[in-house]
């Protein structure tokens, strides 16, 4: 498949015109990533949008005595981070490949100023993105309840 | 069918205890009529009669002398056919081992007097329970062989009664072996007596008495009207299992919820209420033995799993009690658990009326409005 | 006898083996035998027994696997009875009797995928169904076991667990809700792994067992991929007494969870699940 053809097999191109899928095409590259090879780094700028194709990414968080920590898994068909769109632009975790990993890297800066010229290129890649964030929150949620603790009062 | 008087009931009594039955019977005591053992017709509450309310209940004097001129007392005879403490079997510690012993059946014999059309509806919607599906309580079935029925056609409703709406009384419909209607007016204090079953019928025809005429039959027949009519509570009995459960979040429930005291007191007056609770109880020689108990779901405990009980709320435990006895009862055992009796609103001392909560429901059309 | 009596009547079992299941320590297994007959019952998974501690009281515990002539229970110690089971040693008896309830619908499976969702502690009631589905691995299509649980130290039967993710005719993931350091595994609820797994939905049986939150959402990620409501069985857990459906405690809308469960099929729940507190 041809980056391209990558590109317009995504979810948030099905709805798109040709043209506007071209101009999604020309801020993407195709990335891999050796396993403990870091997509992103921690306060670092985040100049680049992942969109996992392949293998398994850790976002990770370094605590103080506890070393890093890994909060959760990412997998294919799953975006990695959100901060690039939102300033102040900066990456919020780590997130480290555990397998050989591949994505769609989208540059950063173009693609928000993509977005904000063609509105409808906009609202499908957010609409790609709310719906990785809200599955997000909702498995944060659940793991934070604990649900297999066993009740209180036992150790 | 016979035409019998105070002393054919005397008569009734002993021609029961000569066959072996211990007769239970309506005592008036502390203010209330109760089911107790008996041994002499002049035991019955003769002249009173009850009033009952939502949360309220008194005896009155009648201005004759009726022995069963009232409805029903807090009191049901489940305390007999299922008793609130039963103990299921023991333990015993073996070299290395336990040894498991079933508690023997404790059966006696019993004749029942003057139990009404709805306690006898009770007692076959327990038997459903008990004894009516794959498991077999055998000590509730030995209980229930060894009970003898002799009722009563209700001569007044009290204003909680309504089982005309929920189509188990006032008559007596089927499951007794004897059935009396008492009469008192110009041709005397008298009692129609018929049989029900086999036995009924053989103690019936050693019975002194006389043939029952066709006035007598036409006054049993009216009183019984006079009584069906008198009751002011319903139950739309064939949609409140839809509406109830098609209503689970209504604000009705808050609402009750507010009032209820979750104190059982329903459950335990109710006639078919029939939840348990198992108890392993050890004594200080080191026996151990189960025993089972009465329980209600208004107890917190009742559904505790784990992290705490699944029915936190007054609100949720009002809310499974009332769609349990009047909605999911049918999936469960085929009919209504309720029988009409009216206990649940006289003996709840805030006077909740599941009539009036279950109007309400009904009344503002769905679980939106409120 | 009469059947009553010994429906609700004990029959002593012995503690044959005890083993810790996880590396944190706080559940255990045991294998029984009967002290005295066998009884003949068919224990079949899905369905539970009533554990006796002496002149303490019972719980449900669900069965875990079945040998010849023996059983597995898998416990933790929450509450006064099972910290009671805790502290007894091999060799030692209590008082055992079933089995209860319904069994999870491995035959009606069979010709078609097989998905199998475990959180936590719910791996338990589900072990005996792996272990039947793997014995007779051809009358499955796909099978996939997916395990999602607390910690990597909370990981139950990891030897086993080892032995099906190493098979190449199952399809294994696990996942944890916190890692340690050195988990190089997923990260995250265990509903995430259903959206990856490689199943049929048209034609799977899922069978799901973990705390009701996870099941539930486990539904849920099972109905969105396609799975028929039908096909989705759920292990559920109600406060038990006399488990033959006349104390009243387990009831759930008009399910006897000791009697029409506790494995009983979505459409049967999903009104009466989204009801808190009913």
């Amino acid at each position: 498949m041809t980056l391209r053809e990558l590109v317009e097999s995504q979810r948030f191109c099905q709805g798109l015109e040709p043209g506007q899928c071209e101009g999604l095409a020309a801020c993407v590259s195709e990335r891999t990533f050796a396993p403990g090879e870091y997509l992103l780094r921690q306060h670092a700028p985040a100049d680049t949008f992942h969109l996992v194709l392949d293998g398994q990414v850790q976002i990770k968080l370094a605590l103080p005595g506890q070393g890093i920590v890994t909060l959760e898994t990412v997998g294919p068909g799953e975006a990695v981070g959100w901060s690039w769109f939102l300033p102040p632009h900066r990456c919020q975790f780590d997130a480290r490949a555990v397998t050989p990993t591949r994505t769609l890297a989208f540059a950063a800066a173009p693609l928000r100023e993509l977005m904000e010229r063609e509105p409808a290129i906009g609202y499908a890649v957010l609409k790609t993105l709310v719906a990785t964030l809200s599955e997000r929150v909702q498995s944060c949620r659940l793991q934070v309840l604990d649900v297999y603790a066993p009740p209180a009062g036992v150790p | 069918m016979k035409l019998i008087d105070l002393d054919g009931l005397q008569a009734l009594l002993d021609a029961l205890h000569a066959r072996g039955y211990e007769t239970i019977g309506p005592v008036r005591r502390e203010g209330a009529i109760v089911y107790e053992r008996i041994d002499t017709a002049a035991e019955l509450p003769a002249g009173w009669t009850d009033r009952q309310a939502p949360g309220r209940y008194r005896l009155e004097r009648r201005d004759d002398k009726a022995v069963f001129g009232y409805a029903v007392g807090p009191h049901a005879w489940k305390r007999y056919l299922f008793p609130p403490r039963q103990t299921l079997f023991s333990v015993q510690r073996t070299n290395g081992g336990l040894n498991f012993l079933p508690e023997p059946i404790d059966a006696p014999r019993r004749a029942f007097i003057g139990v009404r059309a709805c306690e006898l509806a009770a007692i076959g919607v327990q038997d459903r329970v008990f004894a009516g599906g794959e498991h077999v309580d055998a000590a509730y079935a030995a209980r229930r062989e060894s009970v003898l029925l002799v009722a009563v056609n209700c001569a007044v409703a009290a204003d909680t009664c309504f089982c005309s709406a929920m189509n188990t009384g006032p008559a007596v419909r089927g499951g007794h072996d004897l059935a009396l209607t008492e009469l008192i007016d110009a041709a005397g204090h008298r009692f129609v007596v018929e049989a029900g079953s086999d036995v009924g019928a053989e103690l019936l025809a050693a019975l002194p008495g006389s043939p029952a005429g066709e006035a007598d039959l036409a006054a049993a027949r009216a009183q019984t009207e006079r009584t069906a009519a008198a009751q002011t509570r319903s139950i739309d009995a064939a949609t409140v299992p839809a509406l109830l459960m098609e209503n689970l979040e209504h604000p009705r429930w808050d609402a009750v919820a507010e009032r209820c005291l979750s104190c059982a007191n329903c459950t335990l007056a109710c006639p078919t209420c029939f939840c348990s609770s198992n108890q392993d109880v050890t004594d200080l020689a080191g026996a151990a033995s189960r025993e089972r108990l009465w329980d209600s779901c208004f107890n917190v405990e009742f559904s505790h799993l784990g992290h705490g009980s699944v029915r936190g709320s007054v609100k949720s435990r009002y809310r499974q009690w009332l769609t349990h006895k009047l909605a999911t009862w049918h999936d469960q055992f085929g009919q209504s658990g309720c029988v009409g009796c009216g206990r649940c609103i006289t003996w709840c001392p805030v006077g909740i009326d599941l009539t009036e909560e279950v109007a309400a429901i009904a009344a503002s059309g769905s679980q939106e409005a409120s | 006898m009469s059947v009553a009596a010994e429906v609700q009547l004990p029959a002593p079992w012995r503690i044959v083996a005890r083993q810790i299941e996880n590396a944190t320590g706080d559940v255990f297994s045991w294998t029984l035998e009967p002290c005295g007959e066998a009884g003949g019952a068919a224990f079949r998974p899905g369905q539970f027994n009533m554990l006796y501690a002496y002149g303490l009281g019972e719980v449900p515990i669900s069965i875990a696997g079945v040998e010849p002539g023996a059983l597995r229970h898998t416990l933790r110690a929450v509450g006064g009875v099972t910290r009671a089971l805790a502290r007894l040693e091999a060799g030692e008896v209590i008082g055992l009797r079933g089995p209860y309830g319904s069994a999870w619908p491995l035959e009606a499976a069979q010709g078609g995928d097989l998905v199998i969702v475990a959180g936590g502690l719910g791996l338990a009631p589900l072990r005996q169904a792996i272990v039947q589905a793997l014995a007779q691995r051809e009358r499955y299509g796909r099978v996939c076991i997916l395990y999602g649980t607390r910690t990597p130290a909370d990981v139950l039967y990891g030897g086993e667990l080892a032995a099906w993710a190493a098979r190449r005719d199952v399809e294994f993931a696990i996942t944890v809700d916190r890692a340690s350091a050195g988990w190089g595994g997923e990260v995250g609820v265990v509903t995430r792994l259903v959206a990856r797994a490689s199943f049929d939905p048209e034609r799977t049986t899922a069978l799901v067992c973990g705390p009701e939150i996870m099941m539930r959402f486990t539904a849920e990620a099972l109905l969105k991929r396609g799975v028929p409501q039908a096909s989705i069985h759920l292990s559920l857990e109600r406060n038990m007494k006399c488990a033959v459906g006349y104390c009243g405690h387990c009831q759930l809308g008009p399910h006897f969870i000791c009697r029409d469960g506790p494995v009983l099929p979505w459409p049967r729940l999903a009104g009466l699940l989204e009801v808190p507190e009913l």
